[in-house]
C-alpha cells in the first residue's frame, strides 16, 4: 500500500475516533452516546487494521462493537426513565477531576513511550503468538482474569435471579396463584344437574 | 429544582432499584384494535412486566353494528340475514338457533325433513369453523400459515357444499322459520361422500403432522389454564368449558332439531389449557362427521319447509332458544308484542362470554402465552360486539 | 484420457470459469504492466467486491420468488403465477411498489436514528460475503482470522436492529429490539462454541482453510461434529430471526417487531437483508460442515462455485422447509435452549475435540483410521446427549400425555367431569407425553 493510502486511511479513522469520543460528551441523549461510541470503538479497530494487527482489530470489534456497547445499551434501558439523559448532576465535578486525571496519565504514557515504526506486512501468526504468550508467559494473569470472570458471572446470576414466589411464569404456579387469589369453594359453584345417568345408557331430553 | 434535588431523586431512584432487585417499570401494551392475532377489531390491553403479563383488560365494542336495535324493526323473517352476519364464521348455527327461537313464538312444527338438514349443515358449519379455529390457534402458536392453510382445504370443500346449496358461502341465509329454504341440490350428496371419505385421512394427517410437534405442546400446554369451577362460574361453554373436563354440550344437554336421534360422543380435556382445546376441536370435527354420516343414511323425506306466513305476528310473549354453536351455548331471546317484528332481539355470543375469562388465563404468562390463549378461546369479534 | 488432454489447454485460461482466479490474475498481470502495483489490488478488490453485489441483487430476487413459491408449495398454494413467466417477476413489481409507496416516519420518532438503521443494516449483511470462499482462493478477502471476522461483523448488526426499535418509539418495536438483542447475544455464544471446535481440529481460523483441511483429510465436518453443526444451525436461524426462533418479529405478538414503523423501501431494505444474511449464513453453514467448494473430487470437473452454490440451496431449502412447518417457542424457551442445552453441549464438544486433536497431533494416530472412529463416537455421542437433554429438560406437564375422554352418556357440570376423570378405563384418545 502506498503512503498516501497509509495517510489517508489513517487520518480518517482517527478523525473518526476522535470526532466519536467528543461526540460522546457533547450529545445529552445516552442512547446516541453510546452510538458514538460504538464509531469510536470503530475507529479504532480501523488504526489496529493499519497496524496490521488484524487479529485485534476483529477481536475489538467482536467484542467492544459486539458486546460491550449492547450491554451499555441493555443498563440504559433497565434504567428509569428519569435518568436516562445526561443531566448535570453533583457527581460531575469530581469525575471530571477523574477523567481529566486519567487522561493526563495515559497521555504521558503515549508521549513518554519509544513507539517503533508498525511492522511491515500482516502478521500471519498472531492469534497463535497470543494464545502462545497467554498460556506460557502470561499464565498468571490470565488464569486471575479468568477466576475474576466466573467471580463476576456468578456473582451476577446470584444478583439476577428471582425468588421463585416472585414471578410465575409457568403455568402450574400460575394455577396456585389463581387458585390462591379467586377462592371458589366447590360448593358455591352453579353446578348443572345430571342430565342423564350412566344406566340410562342415552341421552333424553 | 436544583442540582442537589437532582441527585438526590437520582440515587434514590437506584437504591429503590437495587432494593427491589433487577426490576423494571411496568409498561402499558395495546394489543390491536389492529393487530395480526386479534382476530378482528378488539383491543386487549396488557400491562407487562418485561415479558411477564401483570394485567389484561380486554376493550370491545370496535365492530359493533347494532344488530339487536336493527332487529327491532324487521319482521321475524327479515332478521335472519342479520343472524349470518353476527357470528360470520357459523352463520348456520346462527341461522339455526334463531329459526329455532323464532318458531317456538310462533308455535312452528318444523318438518322431519328439515330438522334432518338443518342438523347437516350446523354439524358441516362446525366442522368448518372448527378448522378456522384451530388452524388460527396455531398461527398464534407462531406457525408461518401452513396448518391454517392446510385446514382451509377442509373448509372451502364445506363452503363449496353451502354454495351449492344456497348460493352463499359465508352469510348463508339458508335456514327460515319452519325450516330450510332449499332442498337439497343433486350435486350436493355426491360431493358431501366424498368430503366424508376423505375426511378421516385428513385428520389423520393432522394428528400426525401437529399433535406430537413439540413446540406446539411446548407452547401450548399449561398455557391459559382455567379450572372447571372458574370455568363454569364464568358460564364458559363449547369447547373452552369442555376442555376443562366438564361435559356440558347442549345437544345433549338439551337437544333440539332431534339431536337425541343421533349417536355422538362428547369429548372432554383434562387440563383446561390450549393444548386441550384445541384437542376437543379435533375431536369435535370427528364427531361432527359421524352425525354427518347418520343424517345421509336416515334423510326422510317430505317437504322441507313449513307453511309460515313472511308477515307472522306471534302473539305476545318472550322466549329463550340455545343451540351448541360450534364456540358454545349460542342463544336467541326474542320478546314478542303482537307485532310483525320483535320488541325485543337478544343474542348470547358465547365468544363473548368466552373471553370474559381470558384475564385470568392469561395474567403471569408471558405476553406470548396471552396470545396463544386468545387464539385457543376462538373469539370472532363480530359475534362479541353485534 | 483424451478429455483430460483437451481439458488441459483450456486450464489456467481466463475462460476456465471454474476457478475465477485465472481472470483475476489476467486483470491483474495487465494493470502491472501500465499501472503501479495498488491499483491492481484496488481494481480486483473493487471488481470482487462488484461482482458480489451482482451475485446477491439478481440472487435475492429470485430466492424471493423461490422461497414463496416453496412455501405456497408446503400451504398447498400455487404461490405469486400472475406477474412474468411463472410468476418470476413478482419479486421486481413488488420491489417497485415498495419504492413507489410513501415513506412515513413516526412523529416523535429520533429523526437521525430512525433514518439511518436502514442503511446502515447494509453494512454487516454486505460484509460478511467477503470471507466466504467460492473456490479455492476465491474470497474476496481471505483472512487468516476469517472465522473471527464472520463472528465480529454479524455480531454488529444488533445494534443497528436495536437503533431501528428504539429510535420508533413504539412499544412493538422496542420489544422486538429488546429480544432481538437479548437473543443475538445469547446464541452468539453457541456460535462461537459451534465454530471454535472446528477452528481447534482444523488449527485453523481461516475459512478457506477450513475448506481446505476438509478436503485433505476426506472428510465433512458435519460427520466429524454433528451436534456443532446442529447447533450452529439452529443458531443462525434464531440470529436470522426465522422460525422457530423468530420472536424478535414474532407478527401474532408484536406485529413486525423492529421494523414495524418502517414503510416503502425502508422495510424492503430489511427484508432485503434479512434475506440475503438467510442465504450467506446458508453458505457458511455449507462451507464450515458440508465440505464448502469440495466435493470428492468433483470440483475438479464442476466450477467450485457452482458446487458451493448447490450446497447452499440444499441449507437454504431446509431454512425455508423449517420455516414452513414450525411454530414458534417462547422467549424463555429459546433463551432456556439456548443456555441449558447448546451451550453445555456444544462446550462438550470443544472439550472433545481438544481430545481427539491431541491424539492425532501428540499421539500421531493416523487420521485415515482416527477419523471414522472419531466420527462414530461423535455421532453416538451426539444421540446420547440429546437424548439424555430431552429425557431430563422436559417439562413436567409435557411428560403426561393430553388426554381427551368421551362423556359417554354423562352429561353434567362439575359431579359429571368428576366422574369421567375418576374412570378406570384407558382414555379414549391420547398425545404426548414419554
Amino acid at each position: 500500500m502506498s503512503d498516501f493510502g497509509f495517510h489517508l486511511a489513517f487520518w480518517s479513522l482517527a478523525l473518526m475516533t476522535l470526532g466519536g469520543a467528543s461526540m460522546i460528551l457533547i450529545s445529552r441523549n445516552l442512547i446516541h452516546a453510546v452510538i458514538w461510541l460504538v464509531m469510536s470503538m470503530l475507529g479504532i479497530a480501523g488504526l489496529y487494521l493499519t497496524l496490521s494487527a488484524d487479529f485485534i482489530a476483529v477481536v475489538q470489534v467482536l467484542i467492544y462493537v459486539g458486546a460491550i456497547s449492547v450491554l451499555m445499551l441493555f443498563a440504559i434501558m433497565l434504567t428509569p426513565r428519569a435518568e436516562r439523559d445526561n443531566s448535570q448532576t453533583k457527581v460531575s465535578a469530581p469525575a471530571g477531576v477523574v477523567v481529566l486525571l486519567v487522561m493526563i496519565a495515559t497521555m504521558w504514557v503515549a508521549v513518554d513511550t519509544d513507539w517503533g515504526p508498525a511492522r511491515e506486512g500482516a502478521l500471519t501468526e498472531q492469534a497463535r503468538l497470543i494464545g502462545e504468550s497467554l498460556i506460557n508467559h502470561y499464565i498468571l494473569p490470565f488464569e486471575i482474569g479468568a477466576v475474576l470472570l466466573t467471580a463476576a458471572l456468578v456473582g451476577a446470576i446470584a444478583l439476577a435471579r428471582q425468588d421463585d414466589e416472585d414471578v410465575p411464569i409457568h403455568a402450574e404456579s400460575l394455577q396456585a396463584e389463581l387458585d390462591g387469589e379467586i377462592e371458589i369453594d366447590p360448593a358455591d359453584v352453579v353446578d348443572p344437574p345430571l342430565v342423564s345417568d350412566a344406566s340410562d345408557g342415552g341421552a333424553t331430553s | 429544582m436544583t442540582t442537589a434535588d437532582d441527585t438526590r431523586l437520582a440515587m434514590q431512584g437506584t437504591i429503590e432499584a437495587l432494593a427491589s432487585g433487577v426490576g423494571s417499570e411496568p409498561v402499558i401494551v395495546n394489543l390491536g384494535p389492529q393487530h395480526p392475532s386479534t382476530h378482528g377489531v378488539f383491543r386487549l390491553k396488557v400491562t407487562l412486566d418485561g415479558e411477564i403479563v401483570r394485567d389484561a383488560e380486554m376493550r370491545i365494542g370496535y365492530l359493533h353494528r347494532s344488530m339487536e336495535k336493527l332487529a327491532e324493526e324487521r319482521t321475524y323473517t327479515q332478521n335472519i340475514p342479520f343472524t349470518d352476519r353476527i357470528d360470520y364464521l357459523a352463520a348456520m348455527s346462527n341461522n339455526l338457533a334463531y329459526c329455532l327461537a323464532a318458531e317456538e313464538l310462533l308455535g312452528v312444527e318444523v318438518p322431519p325433513r328439515a330438522s334432518a338438514i338443518r342438523v347437516m349443515f350446523a354439524e358441516l358449519q362446525r366442522v368448518a369453523s372448527h378448522a378456522m379455529a384451530n388452524g388460527t390457534f396455531i398461527n398464534d402458536c407462531g406457525a408461518w400459515h401452513t396448518p391454517l392453510f392446510h385446514m382451509f382445504r377442509d373448509r372451502e370443500r364445506v363452503l363449496d357444499m353451502f354454495e351449492m346449496t344456497c348460493g352463499a358461502r359465508l352469510t348463508t341465509n339458508y335456514m327460515r322459520i319452519g325450516g330450510v329454504a332449499f332442498d337439497l341440490p343433486d350435486e350436493l350428496l355426491p360431493a358431501l361422500e366424498s368430503f366424508l371419505t376423505d375426511m378421516p385421512d385428513r385428520i389423520a394427517d393432522y394428528e400426525a403432522l401437529l399433535m406430537e410437534n413439540e413446540i406446539l405442546h411446548a407452547r401450548a400446554r399449561g398455557v391459559g389454564v382455567i379450572s372447571p369451577e372458574l370455568a363454569i362460574n364464568s358460564s364458559l361453554s363449547g369447547p373452552v368449558l369442555r376442555a376443562t373436563g366438564v361435559p356440558w354440550d347442549l345437544r345433549k344437554a338439551n337437544p333440539y332439531c332431534g339431536y337425541e336421534n343421533y349417536e355422538f360422543d362428547v369429548p372432554v380435556g383434562e387440563k383446561g389449557d390450549c393444548f386441550d382445546r384445541f384437542l376437543v376441536r379435533m375431536a369435535e370435527v370427528k364427531q361432527s362427521l359421524r352425525i354427518v354420516r347418520q343424517v345421509i343414511d336416515t334423510l326422510p323425506d317430505g317437504p322441507y319447509l313449513a307453511d309460515v306466513p313472511l308477515h307472522a305476528r306471534p302473539d305476545p310473549g318472550e322466549v329463550y332458544q340455545r343451540v351448541e354453536s360450534p364456540r358454545g351455548e349460542l342463544g336467541f331471546y326474542l320478546v314478542s308484542d303482537g307485532g310483525p317484528a320483535p320488541y325485543r332481539f337478544h343474542c348470547r355470543p358465547p365468544s363473548l362470554i368466552n373471553l370474559t375469562a381470558l384475564k385470568e388465563m392469561s395474567i403471569g404468562g408471558t405476553l406470548a402465552d396471552a396470545i396463544v390463549t386468545l387464539g385457543s378461546i376462538d373469539i370472532v369479534v363480530g359475534e362479541i360486539d353485534r | 484420457m483424451s478429455t483430460l488432454a483437451g481439458l488441459s489447454s483450456v486450464l489456467g485460461a481466463w475462460y476456465d470459469f471454474r476457478d475465477l482466479n485465472n481472470l483475476q490474475r489476467l486483470i491483474t498481470e495487465w494493470i502491472a504492466e501500465w499501472g503501479p502495483d495498488w491499483m491492481a489490488s484496488i481494481v480486483t478488490g473493487v471488481l470482487g467486491a462488484l461482482a458480489i453485489l451482482g451475485l446477491i441483487g439478481p440472487t435475492l430476487l429470485i430466492l424471493i420468488w423461490v422461497e414463496r413459491k416453496v412455501i405456497a408449495r408446503f400451504q398447498q398454494r400455487y404461490g405469486p403465477n400472475r406477474v412474468g413467466p411463472k410468476g418470476l417477476l413478482q419479486p421486481v413489481a413488488d420491489a417497485i411498489k415498495l419504492i413507489l409507496k410513501e415513506q412515513l416516519a413516526p412523529r416523535s420518532a429520533d429523526k437521525l436514528l430512525f433514518f439511518l438503521p436502514p442503511v446502515l443494516i447494509f453494512v454487516p449483511g454486505i460484509l460478511v460475503w467477503g470471507v466466504l470462499p467460492f473456490g479455492p482462493r476465491m474470497s474476496v478477502a481471505d483472512l487468516n482470522v476469517g472465522v473471527l471476522y464472520l463472528l465480529a461483523v454479524s455480531g454488529t448488526a444488533v445494534l443497528v436492529l436495536f437503533m431501528a426499535g428504539w429510535s420508533s418509539n413504539n412499544k412493538y418495536a422496542l420489544f422486538g429490539a429488546m429480544r432481538a438483542v437479548a437473543m443475538s447475544i445469547s446464541y452468539e455464544v453457541p456460535m462461537v462454541l459451534a465454530l471454535l471446535t472446528l477452528v481447534v481440529f482444523s488449527g485453523t481460523m481461516s475459512v478457506n482453510g477450513i475448506v481446505e483441511w476438509q478436503q485433505q483429510e476426506d472428510v465433512i465436518f458435519i460427520l466429524l461434529f454433528p451436534l456443532s453443526a446442529v447447533a450452529f444451525f439452529f443458531a443462525a436461524s434464531a440470529e436470522l430471526n426465522r422460525t422457530p426462533a423468530d420472536i424478535s418479529e414474532a407478527e401474532s405478538e408484536i406485529v413486525a417487531g423492529y421494523h414495524t414503523e418502517y414503510s416503502g423501501m425502508r422495510f424492503g431494505l430489511f427484508y432485503a437483508v434479512e434475506l440475503g444474511n438467510t442465504l450467506v449464513v446458508s453458505g457458511f453453514i455449507a462451507t464450515f460442515f458440508l465440505g464448502g467448494w469440495w466435493l470428492w473430487g468433483l470440483d475438479q470437473w464442476v466450477p467450485s462455485w457452482i458446487i458451493l452454490l448447490a450446497k447452499t440451496g440444499a441449507v437454504y431449502f431446509l431454512l425455508i422447509w423449517t420455516r414452513g412447518t414450525l411454530p414458534r417457542l417462547r422467549i424463555d424457551q429459546l433463551m432456556g435452549f439456548c443456555w441449558k442445552a447448546l451451550v453445555p453441549a456444544t462446550l462438550l464438544f470443544v472439550v472433545v475435540a481438544f481430545v481427539e486433536r491431541t491424539l492425532i497431533l501428540s499421539e500421531g494416530w493416523d487420521t485415515t483410521i482416527a477419523l471414522p472412529i472419531m466420527a462414530v463416537f461423535n455421532i453416538a455421542l451426539t444421540l446420547g446427549a440429546v437424548m439424555l437433554f430431552a429425557r431430563v429438560s422436559r417439562p413436567a406437564e409435557l411428560r403426561r400425555p393430553a388426554r381427551i375422554r368421551m362423556a359417554g352418556a354423562q352429561i353434567g357440570g362439575l359431579r359429571a367431569a368428576r366422574d369421567i376423570a375418576s374412570r378406570s378405563e384407558e382414555p379414549q384418545f391420547q398425545v404426548g407425553g414419554d
